[in-house]
C-alpha cells in the first residue's frame, strides 16, 4: 500500500487538542502507519468545540461519514488504524459521532453529530469551519467559500451597500458591548481624516474565555477576510490584530494566515485586483487585561502604557495614532463574510428581536461537556447547561453560572430560562461579554467567587483612575473580611453602595463593570453573604478563614475530625476519644448511625474517596470502652456538685441527652423525663439493633448518668406530670420529644390490617412487642426509615419490596445502607406509587400501583416524577410498612401554653439559640425540625444546653456564633508520604449475609486497629492548609 | 461656540471646551486633583464629576467636551455623593502623617476633607506600605501619600520632555516612579513638586524645616540665568526655606523654575558668608568697622587720583547685581572719581552680540520677547544649549515644538537635549557659526527665497551681501563647518519659508569672542528672510546671568552713560552734567579687558570690583593675577571671599538678591522687581547702599531713601525706561522700551521701523578662530551645566550633591586614542595655561573637541582662555595628558580659604610652569 490520499486522518491541534496530548497522538499515527507503511494524509485542525473530549481523531474514507473518536491515547490508535483506516471498520467502542457533508453514507451503531447532545442545539456560523479544515491552508480555506465574500464585496458592492448589509443583518459587537456593527463603521467611515486604522482586538482576557483563541488558531483566515471587508466598508487603509501573547499558537498562525493572504493579493496594494489597499500587522500585546479596553488597546499599539484615556472622542473621529479608528473583536469579524455572502436575512433570521446571529460561548467550570458551542442568541441557559453542557460534572446540583467573565455576573439557578440575549442578560444583572460561561455547582461559595473576580479586576485594574484602582481594593477588602468570618451586616450596605459609585464613576469599562459579579451575587445569593457574616458558615465549605477544614465546618456539632483523625493515625485511640467527647456525648452512636456530612465534603474525596470518619470514630469509641472494660481506661466524666440549678428536659432522645451532658457539665442538674422505660429516644425505637447494639447506647447514657443528669423513665409528661408542673419545678425547660407520629399517604385503604406506619412498626419491633408479619411485605418510601423497616422486616422472616415512586439515584436513603438492605434480598422496585389498597376480608390484600416517569429538571436539576397514565397495575402484599414521614406529637402541651407552633405541628424555635418564643423554655431535634437527622439532634441539643446557660446565669440569650475552630491546639500533622497518598479507603467489614437474617446483631464489625491507624494517614489534614 | 447651561446659567464656550472649562468660564468651582492648567486633560481622579441631563452616568467634567445645549449640573446630591466617595477612599489609604508632611497646610487632598467636612467615612484608615524613595539628593518620593494623580509624570513630559517619571505596576500598587525604580536622575527642575497636590514628592531641603503655615511668600525674581522667572521665597525669621515658582499674570515661567532657581538659594545660607569689612593688614584680611573701611578706601582712592589722575581708576560692574545698584556704580566711577573706566563681564560675551544688534537696528537688544515665541512656526537655535543655560526659556521652546506649532532648527556642535527635537540638527564645527549662516543666508538669495517686498522696503546693504555671499555656499562651506551642504539647503529653505521665524542664540558660553560677527551674520538672515519686526519673528540673544541687559542699560559699559549714550557726545554729557552736577570726562574710559590689561601694565593703579570675580570669570587667569598683583588699591564688593578677594585690599560684605531691593531687566528686555525678603546675615549691607555711603564718605552726596528712589532717578535718566515706575512693578514685569508711565511696554521691537531707519545687512567675512597644531590638537568647548550658575550655586548644599564637580566629555574616539576612560583625570594645556580634570567618555561633545564646565573653582577653564588678542583667537586649543590625581580624597576636609589660597597657588605655579615651557610653538 502507498499513498491513499481519497483517505484522511484529522487531529484536533487546538491549544486544548495539545494540552491532551495531541502531539502523542499524532507521532503514535505516524509510527503506525509506518509500520503498515501506508500513507494517509493527515489534516491538523483547531478546536472543534469538545474539548471535553480531545484528543479528538477523526477518520474518513472516502464516501464514508466522517467518524470522531474522542479521548484518544496512543494506545488507542494502533486499533483505530488497523480497523478503521485499513480495514473500513469503524472501533465503535471509542467512536462518539460521525459527521456527512456531501451525503456520505453512514456506519451503524455510532450517532451521527447532529444526535450527539452536544451539537443538536447548536448553529455553527463562526465556528463552521473550527475543527473542519486545517488552518494553516489557505487552500483549506478556499475550498470551504474562503474569501469569496471579499471578492463580492469589493468586485460588486460599494462601501456603503457593504455597510447597508452588515447594519440589516443586526450583528452587534461581540465582544461584550454588543454595539451595532454597521452603525460603529458608519461612524468611522464618515469621519475625516487619513488614513483610518482597523483594529482586530484578540486580547481575550477573561478568566473562563476562550473563543477567539479557538477561531484564530482554527480559521484565522476567516478573521482575515471579516477586517479586509470592514477595511473596504470603512476605508482604512491599515489595520492591526492585537493578539495576546498568551496565545503563541494564535499568533503563528495569524502570522502565516497573513502571508498567505498577501501571496494571493488578497492583502496588500490593489487588493483582488481593485483600487483599494489594505495592510495588515500581528501586535503582540504584554499580558494586561485592561489592554482589552479599546482605548488601552491603541496607547499599546502606540508603544505607551496601556491605559484607558476617556471617551469622547471616540476611537471613530480620534483613534489609533489620533486617527479615525475602527475595533471589533475576533467573533465580530469572524461572523462578517457568511452575512455578506449570504445576505444580510440569513443572519438577521437567527436569534432574538434585539440579538441577531449565532453567539459562542466557552464553556468551563463544573459542567461536564466543557468546550466551545454556538447557538443561536436567545437559547435558555438551561439548553446551554443541560442539554449542551450535559449537566454538572458529578451529578452535582447547578447552583449558578458566571456569563461575561469578571465584567459580567452569576446567573443562579432560579432563572435558568433565562434567554441569552444582550437586554435580558443586563436585566438579569448580568452581559454578555464576551461568552465565557463559568458553570458553578453547589461546592461553589459566591462570596468567594465575588471574591475571586474582585482580586483579578482589582489585579488588573492599570490604576489610573480612583474608583477602579481604590474602589474595587475596598471592595476586596470587604469581601475578604466577609470570607474570614470578620463581616458585619452594614458591609453590605457599604458594597452595593461602592459598586454603585464606581460604576458610575469609573474612568473606563473595566472599573464600570468591576462590581457587577459582587452586585449579582448579592442579589441572587445575599442569604449567602448573610450566613458568612452573621453565622460565620460558608455554607458551600470553601471560605478557607471560616471553615478550618470542611469535615469540620459541616458537622454540626463541630467535630475536630483532623485531629482525632491524626490521633487515631498515631495510635493514640482512647484520646482521640476525649478529643471526639469534647463536642460529643454520643462518639459510639454516631460512629454507627450519624449521617457524616464530613465526609460527603472530605477534601480526599476529591481526590479518590473521602476518609471513613465516621468509622474511625467508632473505632476511638469501641477501643476504648474495651480497655475501660479492662480498666486500662477511665472516661472522663466530671462529676457535678449538684448544687446547680434544676433544668428539665422532656425526652430522652440525642437531643435531651446531648444537653443533659453539656448542662451537667456547666453544674446545672438536669432531669430527664422519658415517657419509654428505657432512655434513647429514636436511638432506641426507631433504629434497628442491627445497626447500633443497645449495650453501645446504654454505655454512653450511663456516662452521662454519671455526671448527674436524673433520669425520670416511664414518665410521660402530660400523663404522669403536667408540663406546667415541670415549668414550676424548674428554672428552665428543654423540649426534646422528638417526632414519633406517622404521616400517611392519603390514598384509599391506608387504615386497613395488614397496614402498618413504619415509626410505630419499628418502635414496636425494638420495644420487643409482638409484631404480625406476612409472608409478603412491600414498604413504601425511600428514605432511611424504610430502608430500616425493610431490613427488620427482612429479619423476621419476611420477603420484603420496597416501593419507590423516583429512581435510586434520587433515593435520600444512605446509599450503603440500600446496598446492603439488597444484599439482604430485599427487592427494589422504583418508579412505582401505590395509589390505592385493595381490602379483602377487612385486610389488605392487593395494592395497586402505578408507574412513574421523571419529568422535565426543575431549578435544582432534579427531576420531578409523574405517573404514567393507564400503566396502574396490581400486586399482592400481606403487609405494606409505610415510611413516608413523622411529625411531633405535641399532645403534651397544656391549653394556653404559649408556644408558637408550626403548620408541620412542630415548635418554633430561634433557629441557633434554641429558645421558643417562650423565656425559659427551649426546644430542639425532631420535635423542632421533624424527622430529621441524629447529628442535628445532638447539636440542638448542645446549642440548646449553651443557650440556657446563658439564660440561667441571667444573661441576655443571643447566638453566639464563632468561626469553625480547632477544639485543642492543631494537632501535628503526620504529613502524607508518597505511599499514604496511593492508600484506598477500606471497605466496611460486616457479618456474612447468611448470618445476619437470623438476629438483630451488628451488621458492621468496625476496623481493625490497623485498618483504623492506616486509614488515618489518608487524611490530608487541609485544616493546616494557609 | 456653543451654549451650555451649567447650574441654570447660561454660558458660550468654543467647541472642544470641556465642561470644566464652560463651569470655570461662570466661576463655578468643581473640585479636581489631577486637572493642571498646563497638563492635558487627563481624568484620572474622577472628583470632578458632574450630572449631565439625559444621561445616566456621571460625567469627568474635565475630560468630557461640551456639545451645545448641553444642560449641566455640577451639584446635585448624586454628584456630592460621587466626590465623597472619592475623597473617602483617597482618605482610607492616605497615611495620616500631617505632622510629618512637608505639603501639610497646603494639601489639596486636606483642602478637600475640610471643604466637604468628612471623616475617614465607611472604610476607615488602611494602612498601605509602598517605596519611599530618600536616594535623590533634592527630590523625595513618598509613594505611600501619593493619589496617583498623574501630575508629576504628566508635567515631567508634557511640560520637561523628560519623562522621568511615569505609572509603573497594575492595580493598586500601581506607583508613579522612574523607570526600574532606581532613585530620580533627571534636571531636578521640581516642577513635579510642585505641580503634586499632597506630599508625595517634595523637597528634601524643605522636609522637617518649617511648617508652611508659618512661612511668608515674597514674590521676587530669580538670581540666576537671564529668563527673570518670578519666584516665590517661602521664609520665616532670616532664613528661606522653600522656594516655589509663581504662576500669575505678571510672571513669565508659568510657574515654572530650574533646579537653580528651585533648589540653588542655599547659597544664601552658607556659612562662608563675609559678614563684616575687612582691610589687609601686615598681608592679611583682618575685620574692621564700615568706617575704618570707608576711611581706607577714601584716602587710598584720593592719594591714586591725586597721583596718577581719575584715570588710574577703574570699576568693574556687576551682571548680577540690580539696576539700582549697577546704575549707583557708573555714577560713583563717573561723578565721584571722574573716570569712565568702569564696564562688566558682559564685555566678554554679550556685548558684541549687542552691538551687532545696534548696528543692524539701532537697539542692543533682543527684538522679541520669550513669551513671543508662541506665535513662532520655526525656531532656530544656534549655539545654544538653552534647556540647561536657560532652561525655563528652553520650555517654551519645547512646548512650541512638540505641540507640533512650530518647527525646530538647530545648530550646535554638541549633541545636547535640544538637538533631540530638531527637525534638522546641524553640528558644526565649534567657532563657525558665520560660515553657517552665510551658507544658509547665500542659499536663501541664490535660490530667491528672499521676502523681497521686506527687503525693498525695510532693508539696506543688500547687494553688498550678496556679492559678499557667494563664497559662502554650502558646498564651499562644508569643509570648514563639518554640516553636509544638502543639510544647510533644507534648513535655508525652511528658515525661508517659515511665516514666523525666531532665532535664539546664546552669546557667552560657546561662542565668547565671536559674538558680534555671530549674531550679524544671523541678522543678514533674518533681514532677508524678513522675520523681524514681526510678532513671533526676531533675534533673542540669550545671556547666563540674571541682569546682563540691566547692568549694560545702566551705563556700565566704558563707553556709554545709561541708556547707552555715547560719553563722547557733547549734548549728552551736558545734559547729566546738569543732572548731576558734575563735569564728566568726555573720553570713553577702559573696558574690562582693558582695565586687565592696564593693570598688568601699571597704568590702572585702583580696582573697585562689585559682585564679580575676574580671576574666575574672566579670561586669561595667568594675566588676571598679574593685573591684581600689581594694583595699589584693589576694593571687592561680594557675598563671599571670592578669589579675586584673597588679592584685595578691602573686602566689604554684601548683600544678595534675596535680601534686597531693586530691579532686574532679563534677557528680553523686561524689567522686574527684585524684593527684600530677609535681612543679611551680620553686618552686610546692600551694594547700592554701600556705594552711597561712600559716596558720600568722599563728598558727593548720595541720599536715596531706599533702592526705589533710584529707580525714579533712572527712569528720568533713561527714556527707555521711563515709564517704568516701581509702583507697576509690584505684580507684573515691563519690557522695556516703555517711555511713558501709561505705556504698557514693548514685547516686539521695530514693528514699523528700526531706529536705525532701514535694517543694515552688512557682510560678514568669516574669519578663522584660531589654529589646531600638533601640540594642541583638541578643541576646547568651554560650557555651563544644567545644575549651575556661575560659581555661586557651586555654593547651594543640595545642588552641589546633584553635580559636585566638573566633569569635562572627550569623545569616546578620542578617548580610545588617548587611552582614557570615565573617570579618569587629565591636564589640559592650552598656549597660556593649565588646569586639571575629570574626564567622562561622551559623544555628545563632537570627535576632537573637549567640553569643560566653567563653574568649579577647581577646574579653571579661564585659565587656559587667551585674553589677548581676543579676536583674533576665539577658539582655544588644548593637549590632553592623563595624570594622576591620587590626593583628590583629600580636598572634601580643606577650608574654604585655604582653598582659595590653593587655587591662587596653583594660578602662580602654573604661570610659572608656562614660562619655563615658553618656546616656539609648532
Amino acid at each position: 500500500m502507498g499513498y491513499e490520499s481519497d483517505k484522511l486522518i484529522v487531529i484536533g491541534m487546538g491549544t486544548c487538542g495539545l494540552a491532551s496530548g495531541a502531539r502523542g497522538v499524532l507521532s503514535e499515527v505516524e509510527q503506525q502507519m509506518d509500520k503498515l507503511s501506508i500513507e494517509v494524509p493527515i489534516l491538523k485542525t483547531g478546536c472543534i468545540g469538545m474539548c471535553y473530549q480531545e484528543v479528538l481523531v477523526d477518520i474518513a474514507l472516502p464516501g464514508r461519514a466522517r467518524v470522531t473518536y474522542a479521548k484518544v491515547e496512543p494506545e488507542m490508535i494502533q486499533s483505530i488504524i488497523n480497523n478503521h483506516v485499513v480495514k473500513g471498520k469503524p472501533v465503535t467502542d471509542y467512536a462518539i459521532g460521525q459527521i456527512t457533508t456531501n451525503g456520505e453514507k453512514i456506519y451503524k451503531g455510532i450517532p451521527t453529530y447532529q444526535e450527539l447532545d452536544f451539537f443538536k442545539k447548536q448553529n455553527r456560523i463562526v465556528l463552521r469551519r473550527c475543527g473542519f479544515i486545517d488552518p494553516d491552508k489557505i487552500e483549506d480555506y478556499l475550498e470551504t467559500d474562503g474569501y469569496r465574500a471579499a471578492e463580492k464585496a469589493l468586485g460588486t458592492m460599494s462601501p456603503t451597500i457593504v455597510r447597508e448589509v452588515v447594519k440589516k443583518s443586526g450583528l452587534r459587537g461581540r465582544g461584550g458591548g454588543g454595539f451595532p456593527t454597521g452603525l460603529k463603521w458608519e461612524f468611522c467611515s464618515n469621519a475625516a481624516g487619513d488614513p483610518k486604522y482597523l483594529i482586530c482586538n484578540a486580547d481575550e482576557g477573561d478568566p473562563g474565555a476562550f473563543m477567539d483563541r479557538s477561531v484564530l488558531e482554527g480559521d484565522p483566515h476567516a478573521v482575515l477576510e471579516g477586517m479586509i471587508i470592514a477595511a473596504y466598508a470603512i476605508g482604512a487603509r491599515y489595520g492591526y490584530i492585537y493578539c495576546r501573547a498568551e496565545y503563541p499558537l494564535a499568533i503563528e498562525r495569524l502570522i502565516r494566515a497573513i502571508e498567505q493572504a498577501e501571496e494571493r493579493n488578497f492583502l496588500g496594494e490593489n487588493i483582488f485586483g481593485s483600487d483599494f489597499s489594505f495592510h495588515l500587522k500581528v501586535k503582540e500585546g504584554a499580558g494586561a487585561f485592561v489592554c482589552g479596553e479599546e482605548t488601552a488597546l491603541m496607547a499599546s499599539i502606540e508603544g505607551k502604557r496601556g491605559m484607558p484615556r476617556s471617551r469622547p472622542p471616540f476611537p471613530a473621529h480620534r483613534g489609533l495614532w489620533n486617527q479615525p479608528s475602527n475595533i471589533n473583536n475576533v467573533e465580530t469579524f469572524a461572523s462578517v463574510a457568511p452575512i455578506i455572502l449570504n445576505g444580510a436575512d440569513s443572519y438577521a433570521g437567527i436569534g432574538t428581536e434585539s440579538t441577531k446571529g449565532t453567539k459562542v460561548f466557552a464553556l468551563t467550570g463544573k459542567i461536564n461537556n466543557t468546550g466551545l458551542i454556538e447557538v443561536p442568541a436567545g437559547t435558555q441557559l438551561k439548553e446551554i447547561v443541560y442539554d449542551i453542557g450535559g449537566g454538572i460534572v458529578g451529578g452535582g446540583k447547578f447552583k449558578a453560572a458566571q456569563l461575561g467573565g469578571p465584567s459580567g455576573g452569576c446567573l443562579p439557578a432560579e432563572i435558568i430560562e433565562t434567554p441569552i440575549d444582550y437586554d435580558s442578560l443586563i436585566e438579569a444583572g448580568a452581559m454578555m461579554g464576551s461568552g465565557g460561561v463559568v458553570v458553578m455547582d453547589e461546592r461553589t461559595c459566591m462570596v468567594d467567587v465575588a471574591r475571586f473576580f474582585l482580586e483579578f479586576t482589582t489585579a488588573e485594574s492599570c490604576g489610573k483612575c480612583v474608583p477602579c484602582r481604590m474602589g474595587t481594593r475596598t471592595m476586596l477588602g470587604i469581601l475578604e473580611r466577609i470570607s474570614a468570618g470578620l463581616g458585619a451586616m452594614e458591609d453590605i450596605k457599604n458594597l452595593e453602595e461602592l459598586a454603585q459609585e464606581i460604576k458610575n464613576t469609573s474612568l473606563c469599562g473595566l472599573g464600570q463593570s468591576a462590581p457587577n459579579p459582587v452586585l449579582s451575587t448579592l442579589r441572587y445569593f445575599r442569604r449567602e453573604y448573610e450566613s458568612h457574616i452573621k453565622e460565620k458558615r460558608c455554607p458551600a465549605v470553601v471560605c478557607k478563614t471560616i471553615i478550618s477544614s470542611p469535615c469540620q465546618h459541616v458537622c454540626p456539632i463541630e467535630t475536630d475530625v483532623p485531629a482525632y483523625v491524626t490521633l487515631i493515625g498515631q495510635g493514640k485511640f482512647s484520646e482521640a476519644l476525649e478529643l471526639i467527647r469534647i463536642t460529643n456525648p454520643l462518639p459510639a452512636v454516631c460512629g454507627r448511625v450519624c449521617h457524616h456530612p464530613c465526609e460527603s465534603k472530605c477534601r480526599r474525596g476529591d481526590l479518590d474517596e473521602s476518609i471513613s470518619i465516621r468509622t474511625l470514630k467508632r473505632v476511638a469509641a469501641d477501643f476504648a470502652a474495651k480497655e475501660e472494660a479492662t480498666g486500662k481506661y477511665k472516661i472522663n466524666v466530671s462529676k457535678i456538685s449538684g448544687t446547680g440549678k434544676k433544668v428539665a428536659i422532656v425526652g430522652g432522645g440525642p437531643a435531651g441527652l446531648t444537653a443533659a451532658h453539656f448542662l451537667a457539665q456547666s453544674d446545672f442538674s438536669p432531669v430527664i423525663f422519658e415517657a419509654q422505660r428505657v432512655a434513647g429516644g429514636m436511638l432506641i425505637l426507631g433504629i434497628p439493633e442491627y445497626r447500633l447494639p443497645r449495650e453501645t447506647l446504654q454505655h454512653e447514657i450511663r456516662a452521662i448518668e454519671s455526671m448527674g443528669a436524673t433520669f425520670h423513665l416511664n414518665t410521660q409528661v402530660g400523663k404522669a406530670i403536667s408540663f406546667d408542673q415541670i415549668r414550676m419545678d424548674h428554672e428552665a425547660v428543654f423540649i426534646a420529644t422528638g417526632a414519633h407520629v406517622d404521616l400517611k399517604m392519603g390514598i384509599p385503604g391506608e387504615d386497613a390490617e395488614g397496614v402498618y406506619e413504619s415509626l410505630s412498626f419499628l418502635r414496636r419491633v425494638n420495644l420487643g412487642e409482638e409484631v404480625p408479619l406476612g409472608k409478603n411485605v412491600a414498604v413504601v418510601g425511600g428514605g432511611n426509615t424504610a430502608i430500616d423497616a425493610a431490613r427488620v422486616a427482612r429479619r423476621m422472616g419476611a420477603e420484603v419490596t420496597i416501593l419507590y415512586r423516583r429512581t435510586r439515584r434520587e433515593m435520600p436513603a444512605d446509599e450503603m445502607e440500600i446496598e446492603e438492605a439488597i444484599n439482604e434480598g430485599v427487592d427494589l422496585q422504583t418508579l412505582v406509587a401505590p395509589v390505592q389498597i385493595m381490602i379483602s376480608g377487612g385486610r389488605m390484600a392487593k395494592v395497586q400501583c402505578i408507574k412513574m416517569e421523571l419529568g422535565e429538571p426543575d431549578s435544582s436539576g432534579r427531576r420531578r416524577p409523574e405517573p404514567i397514565e393507564g400503566s396502574e397495575f396490581e400486586v399482592e402484599f400481606d403487609n405494606l410498612i409505610v415510611a413516608v414521614s413523622g411529625q411531633p406529637d405535641l399532645s403534651f402541651l397544656e391549653e394556653g401554653h404559649g408556644l408558637s407552633i408550626s403548620k408541620w405541628n412542630s415548635i418554633d424555635v430561634h433557629p441557633y439559640t434554641q429558645m421558643t418564643n417562650v423565656e425559659g423554655v427551649f426546644a430542639g431535634g425532631d420535635v423542632v425540625t421533624g424527622p430529621w437527622m441524629v447529628i442535628d439532634a445532638i447539636a440542638a441539643g448542645k446549642r440548646a444546653a449553651a443557650h440556657m446557660e446563658l439564660f440561667l446565669n441571667g444573661e441576655e440569650v443571643v447566638p453566639q456564633y464563632g468561626v469553625t475552630k480547632p477544639n485543642i491546639d492543631p494537632v501535628e500533622a503526620i504529613g502524607l508520604t508518597e505511599e499514604d497518598m496511593h492508600l484506598t479507603r477500606p471497605g466496611m467489614p460486616t457479618m456474612e449475609v447468611e448470618k445476619r437474617l437470623r438476629d438483630f446483631a451488628e451488621v458492621e464489625l468496625g476496623y481493625t486497629k490497623e485498618m483504623a491507624m492506616k486509614e488515618a494517614r489518608r487524611c490530608l489534614r487541609c485544616d493546616t492548609e494557609e | 461656540m456653543f451654549t451650555v447651561n451649567v447650574d441654570g446659567k447660561q454660558v458660550k464656550v468654543p467647541r472642544g471646551s470641556t465642561i470644566l472649562d464652560a463651569a470655570r468660564k461662570l466661576e463655578i468651582d468643581i473640585p479636581t486633583f489631577c486637572d493642571h492648567k498646563y497638563l492635558l486633560p487627563f481624568g484620572s481622579c474622577r472628583m470632578c464629576v458632574v450630572e449631565v441631563e439625559g444621561t445616566d452616568r456621571l460625567f469627568a467634567s474635565c475630560v468630557v467636551p461640551v456639545t451645545d445645549g448641553m444642560e449641566i449640573h455640577t451639584d446635585t446630591a448624586r454628584v456630592r455623593r460621587a466626590r465623597e466617595t472619592v475623597l473617602e477612599l483617597l482618605l482610607a489609604y492616605h497615611p495620616l502623617e500631617c505632622p510629618v508632611c512637608p505639603q501639610s497646610g497646603r494639601c489639596l487632598l486636606q483642602d478637600m476633607v475640610f471643604e466637604h467636612g468628612k471623616d475617614y467615612g465607611r472604610f476607615g484608615s488602611i494602612a498601605v506600605d509602598k517605596r519611599i524613595d530618600y536616594l535623590s539628593p533634592l527630590i523625595e518620593m513618598n509613594q505611600n501619600r501619593c493619589i496617583l494623580c498623574g501630575r508629576c509624570s504628566r508635567i515631567c513630559d508634557e511640560v520637561q520632555a523628560e519623562g522621568e517619571l511615569d505609572f509603573s505596576g497594575r492595580g493598586f500598587p500601581t506607583v508613579v516612579e522612574p523607570s526600574f525604580a532606581r532613585p530620580m536622575d533627571c534636571e531636578f527642575c521640581g516642577q513635579c513638586i510642585q505641580a503634586c497636590p499632597v506630599g508625595s514628592l517634595y523637597s528634601r531641603i524643605f522636609k522637617h524645616t518649617a511648617p508652611v503655615w508659618e512661612l511668608t511668600p515674597v514674590r521676587t525674581t530669580c538670581p540666576f540665568c537671564g529668563v527673570g522667572c518670578t519666584l516665590s521665597l517661602e521664609v520665616k525669621g532670616d532664613h528661606i526655606y522653600h522656594v516655589l515658582g509663581v504662576d500669575d499674570e505678571g510672571s513669565n515661567n508659568n510657574g515654572f523654575l530650574c533646579c537653580k532657581g528651585r533648589f540653588g538659594y542655599e547659597y544664601v545660607h552658607h556659612p562662608d558668608r563675609i559678614t563684616e569689612p575687612m582691610i589687609r593688614k601686615e598681608g592679611e584680611l583682618v575685620p574692621v568697622t564700615w568706617e575704618e573701611a570707608y576711611d581706607r578706601i577714601t584716602q587710598d582712592l584720593v592719594r591714586i587720583r591725586e597721583a596718577h589722575g581719575s584715570d588710574a581708576l577703574g570699576g568693574i560692574a556687576s551682571a548680577r547685581c540690580t539696576n539700582e545698584e549697577n546704575f549707583l556704580f557708573q555714577k560713583f566711577m563717573r561723578v565721584v572719581l571722574g573716570t569712565n573706566n568702569v564696564d562688566s563681564i558682559a564685555r566678554f560675551g554679550h556685548f558684541p552680540g549687542m552691538e551687532a544688534l545696534r548696528k543692524a537696528f539701532g537697539v542692543e537688544a533682543p527684538t522679541n520677547s520669550l513669551n513671543d515665541l508662541q506665535h513662532s512656526d520655526l525656531i532656530f537655535v544656534l549655539d545654544s544649549n538653552i534647556t540647561e543655560d536657560d532652561h525655563v526659556a528652553g520650555l517654551k521652546v519645547l512646548k512650541q515644538v512638540r505641540s507640533g506649532r512650530a518647527k525646530l532648527i538647530a545648530a550646535n556642535s554638541r549633541k545636547v537635549k535640544i538637538t533631540r527635537f530638531a527637525e534638522s540638527w546641524m553640528r558644526h564645527n565649534p567657532g563657525t557659526s558665520v560660515a553657517l549662516l552665510n551658507a544658509m543666508a547665500s542659499v536663501v538669495l541664490e535660490e530667491g527665497l528672499e521676502d523681497s517686498g521686506f527687503c525693498r522696503n525695510r532693508v539696506s546693504g543688500l547687494e553688498e551681501l550678496r556679492t559678499s555671499l557667494a563664497e559662502y555656499t554650502p558646498e564651499k562651506v562644508e569643509a570648514i563647518t563639518g554640516v553636509p551642504a544638502s543639510q544647510v539647503r533644507e534648513a535655508a529653505r525652511s528658515f525661508a519659508e517659515a511665516r514666523n521665524a525666531t532665532v535664539i542664540i546664546t552669546l557667552g558660553g560657546a561662542s565668547p569672542y565671536t559674538g558680534e560677527d555671530t549674531v550679524a551674520a544671523a541678522v543678514n538672515l533674518i533681514l532677508i528672510t524678513g522675520n523681524v519686526g514681526r510678532v513671533g519673528a526676531g533675534i533673542i540673544p540669550m545671556s547666563e546671568y540674571n541682569n546682563v541687559q540691566g547692568t549694560m542699560d545702566m551705563g556700565a559699559l566704558a563707553e556709554f552713560l545709561p541708556g547707552y549714550q555715547p560719553v563722547s557726545d557733547d549734548g549728552i554729557r551736558e545734559w547729566f552734567e546738569g543732572q548731576w552736577n558734575v563735569k564728566l570726562s568726555d573720553q570713553p574710559g577702559l573696558d574690562a579687558n582693558g582695565m586687565i590689561q592696564g593693570a598688568a601694565a601699571g597704568t590702572l593703579k585702583a580696582l573697585y570690583v562689585m559682585g564679580e570675580n575676574p580671576l574666575s570669570s574672566f579670561p586669561d587667569q595667568g594675566k588676571v593675577v598679574d593685573a591684581l598683583e600689581n594694583l595699589d588699591l584693589l576694593v571687592v564688593q561680594d557675598m563671599f571671599l571670592t578669589e579675586t578677594a584673597m588679592f584685595a585690599d578691602v573686602v566689604l560684605p554684601a548683600s544678595c538678591g534675596p535680601e534686597k531691593d531693586g530691579t532686574f531687566t532679563n534677557t528680553d528686555r523686561r524689567v522686574q522687581r527684585v524684593k527684600k525678603a530677609i535681612n543679611a546675615p551680620g553686618d552686610a549691607r546692600d551694594d547700592w547702599k554701600i556705594i552711597t555711603e561712600l559716596a558720600t564718605a568722599m563728598g558727593y552726596e548720595m541720599n536715596y531713601g531706599s533702592a526705589m528712589d533710584v529707580l525714579r532717578e533712572i527712569t528720568n535718566t533713561i527714556p527707555f525706561y521711563a515709564g517704568i515706575l516701581p509702583e507697576r512693578l509690584d505684580t507684573s514685569g515691563i519690557h522695556w522700551p516703555c517711555p511713558r508711565p501709561d505705556h504698557p511696554g514693548t514685547e516686539v521691537l521695530h514693528l514699523d521701523r528700526f531706529p536705525s531707519g532701514l535694517g543694515r545687512t552688512r557682510p560678514v567675512p568669516f574669519k578663522e578662530a584660531g589654529k589646531a597644531s600638533a601640540n594642541y590638537p583638541y578643541l576646547l568647548v568651554p560650557g555651563t551645566v544644567l545644575y549651575h550658575s556661575g560659581t555661586t550655586t557651586t555654593m547651594a548644599r543640595g545642588l552641589n550633591e546633584v553635580a559636585p564637580s566638573a566633569v569635562a566629555e572627550v569623545h569616546p574616539a578620542d578617548a580610545s586614542e588617548l587611552d582614557l576612560s570615565s573617570g579618569d583625570w587629565v591636564r589640559l594645556t592650552s598656549r597660556i595655561g593649565i588646569t586639571e580634570v575629570q574626564i567622562k567618555v561622551s559623544d555628545r561633545s563632537r570627535e576632537g573637541t573637549i567640553f569643560v564646565p566653567t563653574h568649579f573653582r577647581d577646574v579653571s577653564v579661564n585659565a587656559l582662555m587667551s585674553h589677548e588678542p581676543a579676536k583674533e583667537q576665539g577658539v582655544t586649543y588644548v593637549a590632553i595628558e592623563r595624570v594622576q590625581r591620587v590626593e583628590v580624597e583629600d580636598r572634601g576636609v580643606e577650608g574654604p580659604v585655604s582653598r582659595l589660597k590653593r587655587t591662587v597657588q596653583e594660578i602662580q605655579e602654573m604661570k610659572r610652569r608656562m614660562a619655563e615651557q615658553a618656546g616656539p610653538d609648532v
